[in-house]
């Protein structure tokens, strides 16, 4: 051991001779000197995003009137802080805006004039919001006065005042907002936990200063190592001495590993120290980066390597190795922008078992149904030529629903806007599709504003679950007239039905998941903090029946069936309930960390099934009251579940389009829907995909760098935390096996030429 | 093979294969047999390209056989239990520029197996000895040729190998440090440890080698002792004579019309070959019978380089027939 020890030791020495690490270690130095000054300060529910604004345009309708009222008010009190330009784009109620502009536009700059008012201490008036039931936190804030509250008090104040004004267009605030300064300067407010910004933050910088600069820089130093340990007069020297050769190469590897472990120690620590002493947030599992980035260097470095020993140069080393970095590099690119851009929006993520039809939606929302005669799946409601923004390339208009209204062999959805667009999109209809007509699309009702589910009973009822409460569809839901198109998008008018409260009256926090029991028509919903389970009475309205408060203030998904709740929360964690009392059944977590994406429930609440945002599936049988083990094809790439008509059949999706039919318990497949390939997915399956996974892939520790600081294999694409919206899909182990596959092929090699080479 | 004999090579040959799939065969060694003796200075000669590298290589492991047989104290080549009792100094050494002369041999050191404290124990004296005391903590960037040759007999004896293989030793070291490491090599073999030497510097193998081998075009053409080697059949005289011209000539059978070299003071010089002593005796009994005065007589020796360049004259001529053991006749 002690020859092999002092080889390793040699490799730090020439490593510490290097003028180019010295360089590296002024380098990271400063890095970490900039980053420290950094402040992330915690504040709770201070920022306004467009996720808190469930109605614009009411919003601001209330604020106009208030305003051309004579008593003072809130909207009063908020129009004399907003900014004059904006006022003048707004015009009071009565009067002409000052220049006619596109509409949206005031609902995009509505959340930053909100965040501009509840920065001031003038808000509040107590006559303005006289009648107004404030919150305990609101009082406890006003008691304390509001010159003494600092700013950020001041901003949370104003911000449970708005709240409480305007319940039906303001969403109660449950999302932390980091304070981001620097030295003196106060920068901006960033809405995310600390937790999550620290983590972000570490993961960008790590990644940047030691996975991509880092590890070239460390190519660079350690190039010349085995070049000079195999140069003609060293090579004979080490090789009279009383070792292996294959690990004399073996410990010159991982001689310069070591280096490059040390050296990233030194800025992950500091950044760990940093986080921890500056900012409050001792996150231990920044240091398990460590050996991922040595390990990602490893990879680069087995290459240099065995070009190192063939060639003995160190030139040609670095540039072998910069040339490996630019193949895995374009191997990765093709591989990472074809999937999402091209193939995933192909994706079905939704099934939606019709009668005797299957209706499935895509990542898209664009809806189809299977034609037994084509083979293939054929597009109905054609929702994403009438909206233009889902036709739009990278835009997803998500899709409420579709439901299937047995009653009446009808299909019912809401195309909802994305978060993101939420504060101009409020009043989409319902659209329709009936099969007789061959789900043509026909423009429906408009929703209630702040739609979060659409859910049908067995007598045909089309519910709508918002942060009010429980609404009920009467009426035929067709609109009467047709709709008008303003600025390309679809604007529905009124007619037909109408949508009227189905009894209980609630105030839910966003984002909230529901459910329907498909053999008592019971609804259960959950809002992060509380989990519901509300009872038609005889004449069909909702009374709460049950409810009960969850820790921790997560979005969650929610399925109900067979007098069971099963609660999926953002973490990974899954709960089981009774359905009479809500009282815990049992919790499982079988996907670690990972987010769930849907839940269903058998008709007949044997069977549960949770599908994570990485793609796995997972079942519960409830009659057995232990998970469902069942051989589905394509654990890892599944993107929806359902169960079908027939109690006994789960329909799973994969591989973009295909759907399989399962028979319950059993798992026999009983049936395949299986379109034919285009010609770009055989390229991408029988190509691109082959070739990546045989390729090593370097780039890609990012996701277990990713994973390591968050736990989940997946990760948000955007702000919004309902967890049906699309994640990006981290693999983790994919990477790891296929890296220390290619660095033992490598390392391997290495060794052979050096065991079997004269000298 | 005799375990007295701390190199035993019999019939060895190496063949290294080059160019495109390696068609091309270089017989750099095409069986080579002798022995080294332990406690011997052993030396090894030949001109470029003979195979003598090769050959310290292939004992050491660092390249492989191609057939025959060798040992290196009773093991087989690059077995590393042998490694461990041999000190190795390579021909232009390289040792890496990042060391110091006290961190080079903390490395090679630990690569014998030594631990640092005896490393430490050992590197002030062992410096001390090649004569690099005072360089100990310099660059070994900042060392002269000499000086990185003398750290590289430091090392070599670092781990006290009952063998030690120096390629070159002496090259780029000055006159001085010449004649301190011939008495260091003396020293070591007077402790009992065996010297083998591959070196150009046919006067300082002459000076200190018991036995050498001559190798030429990959086979040995002499292997035996200096003396054994620099003999010839024929002897040498140089006279000094002072008589009778025609006398001279008649004993020592000169023709008239061979011109005698021939002093102011009437002596004659001359420089004879003769067959044997006898011949010696009858020369010097027939000039004295004819009152010949002998002034002087001398018989100057072979020098081993005059015994090398005739073997390797005769070597590269027509290959001759090659014996068992390598020896050309």
């Amino acid at each position: 051991m002690r020859p092999y020890l002092a080889i390793i030791k040699d490799s730090f020495r020439e490593a510490l001779a290097s003028r180019v690490l010295w360089i590296l270690l002024v380098l990271n130095t400063i890095v970490l000197l900039l980053v420290a000054p950094l402040g992330l300060a915690e504040r709770t529910g201070i920022v306004f995003t467009p996720n808190d604004i469930t109605d614009g345009k009411e919003l601001l309708n209330k604020i106009k009137r208030q305003e051309a009222e004579q008593q003072p008010s809130p909207g009063k009190q908020i129009w004399a802080l907003l900014s004059d330009d904006y006022k003048a784009e707004l015009a009071p109620e009565g009067e002409k805006p000052r220049r006619p502009r596109w509409p949206g536009a005031i609902y995009i700059q509505l959340p930053g004039e909100l965040n501009q008012v509840i920065t001031s201490p003038k808000l509040y008036d107590a006559e303005a919001w006289s009648g107004i039931a404030l919150s305990n936190d609101a009082r406890d804030l006003l008691g304390q006065g509001i010159d003494q509250l600092d700013e950020e008090d001041v901003a949370r104040l104003n911000r449970l005042l708005l709240e409480a004004a305007y319940p039906d267009e303001i969403a109660v605030s449950r999302e932390k907002a980091v304070a981001v300064s620097y030295l003196i300067w106060n920068w901006f407010k960033w809405p995310s936990s600390k937790k999550a910004a620290v983590d972000w933050l570490i993961g960008r910088l790590q990644w940047f200063f030691c996975g991509v600069v880092g590890v070239f820089a460390g190519i660079l130093v350690t190039a010349s190592i085995i070049p000079q340990t195999y140069a003609a007069g060293a090579i004979d020297l080490l090789l009279s001495k009383p070792i292996s050769r294959s690990l004399l190469f073996l410990t010159k590897y991982v001689g310069g590993c070591m280096f490059v472990l040390v050296s990233s120690a030194y800025v992950i620590v500091g950044l760990w120290l940093i986080a921890g002493l500056r900012w409050g947030e001792w996150s231990n599992r920044v240091l398990l980066i460590i050996p991922v980035l040595m390990f990602l260097f490893a990879v680069y470095y087995a290459v240099s390597s065995l070009a190192g020993v063939i060639w003995r140069n160190a030139i040609v080393s670095v540039v072998i190795a910069v040339v490996f970095w630019a193949a895995c590099f374009i191997v990765g690119f093709v591989k990472g922008v074809t999937e999402p851009v091209f193939l995933n929006p192909k994706r079905i993520i939704k099934l939606v078992p019709a009668g005797e039809e299957l209706i499935a939606v895509n990542e898209r929302a664009e809806v189809f149904h299977w034609s037994a005669a084509k083979g293939n799946w054929e597009e109905v409601l054609a929702t994403a030529g009438d909206t233009g923004v889902a036709a739009t390339p990278g835009i997803t208009l998500p899709l409420l629903g579709p439901v299937y209204d047995a009653k009446n062999d009808r299909l019912l959805a809401l195309p909802v806007a994305a978060p993101q667009f939420g504060v101009f999109m409020v009043d989409n209809g319902l659209i329709v599709g009936d099969k007789q007509d061959g789900w043509k699309r026909r423009q429906g009702t408009p929703a209630p504003p702040g739609t979060a589910a659409l859910l049908v009973n067995r007598k045909g009822t089309l519910l709508a679950v918002t942060p009010r409460g429980l609404m009920r569809h009467i009426g035929d839901p067709v609109a009467g007239e047709a709709p008008v198109q303003v600025f390309g998008f679809t604007m529905p008018t009124v007619g037909g039905g109408r949508f009227a409260s189905a009894g209980a009256e609630l105030s839910l926090g966003t984002p909230l998941s529901a459910a329907i029991d498909r053999m008592t028509d019971d609804v259960v919903i959950y809002d992060t903090q509380t989990l519901r389970i509300l009872s038609p009475d005889a004449k069909g309205r909702y009374v709460e029946r049950a409810k009960r408060d969850i820790e921790h203030n997560l979005s969650g998904i929610v399925a109900v069936g067979g007098g069971r709740v099963l609660l999926a929360r953002a973490k990974g964690q899954i709960d089981l309930f009774d359905a009479a009392k809500l009282e815990p059944q049992g919790d499982f977590d079988p996907e670690g960390s990972n987010t769930p994406r849907f839940v269903e429930c058998s008709p007949g609440g044997e069977t549960f099934a949770v599908l994570f945002h990485n793609r796995r599936l997972w079942l519960y049988d409830a009659a057995q009251q232990r998970p469902l083990r069942l051989s589905i094809s394509g654990q890892g790439d599944i993107s929806a579940v359902a169960f079908g008509g027939d109690h006994d059949r789960l329909l799973v999706a994969d591989r973009f389009t295909r759907v399989t039919a399962y028979e319950l318990p059993a798992g026999r497949i009983t049936d395949r829907r299986r379109p034919s390939l285009t010609v770009f997915e055989r390229i991408y399956l029988y190509g691109i995909e082959p070739i990546y996974t045989v390729f090593p892939k370097p780039g890609e520790m990012s996701n277990v760098v990713d994973y390591l600081l968050t736990g989940n294999e997946s990760v948000a694409v955007g702000p919004s935390t309902d967890l049906h919206t699309i994640r990006q899909k981290l693999d983790i182990w994919g990477p790891i096996w296929s890296n220390i596959a290619f660095i033992a092929v490598v390392v391997g090699l290495g060794c052979f030429y050096t065991h079997r080479k004269d000298f | 093979m005799s375990l007295d004999h701390v190199i035993d090579i019999h019939d060895l040959r190496k063949t290294y294969r080059d160019g495109l799939f390696g068609r091309r065969r270089v017989e750099a060694l095409r069986g080579v047999t002798f022995q080294v003796n332990g406690g011997e200075i052993f030396g090894l000669l030949g001109p470029n390209g003979a195979g003598k590298t090769t050959l310290i290589k292939v004992l050491l492991g660092i390249v492989r056989k191609s057939g025959g047989r060798a040992a290196l104290l009773g093991r087989p080549p690059g077995d590393r239990k042998g490694r461990r009792q041999v000190g190795y100094l390579p021909e232009n050494h390289r040792i890496p520029a990042h060391h110091t002369g006290y961190t080079a041999l903390e490395y090679y050191g630990g690569l014998s197996g030594l631990s640092p404290s005896e490393i430490r124990a050992r590197r002030g004296d062992l410096l001390e000895l090649v004569g690099l005391g005072p360089w100990g903590d310099t660059s070994v960037k900042k060392y002269s040729k000499g000086m990185l040759q003398r750290l590289g007999l430091a090392q070599a004896l670092l781990h006290d190998p009952k063998l030690l293989v120096l390629d070159e030793p002496t090259d780029g070291v000055d006159p001085v440090g010449r004649a301190e490491m011939r008495e260091l090599w003396r020293r070591l073999k007077d402790s009992g440890k065996t010297v083998f030497i591959n070196s150009h510097l046919l006067q300082e193998i002459e000076l200190v080698c018991d036995r050498v081998a001559i190798l030429v075009q990959g086979l040995v053409e002499r292997v035996g002792r200096i003396d054994e080697i620099t003999a010839r059949a024929e002897i040498d005289v140089t006279w000094t004579l002072a008589g009778d011209e025609g006398d001279i000539r008649a004993v020592l059978a000169i023709d008239s019309a061979t011109p005698l070299l021939v002093s102011e003071n009437n002596q004659v010089q001359i420089s004879l070959t003769l067959a044997d002593q006898a011949a010696v005796d009858r020369a010097v009994d027939g000039l004295r019978a004819r009152g010949v005065s002998i002034v002087s007589m001398s018989r100057p020796r072979r020098t081993l380089e005059e015994a090398f360049l005739d073997t390797v004259r005769q070597g590269n001529g027509a290959p001759g027939p090659v014996t068992v053991g390598g020896v050309r006749r």
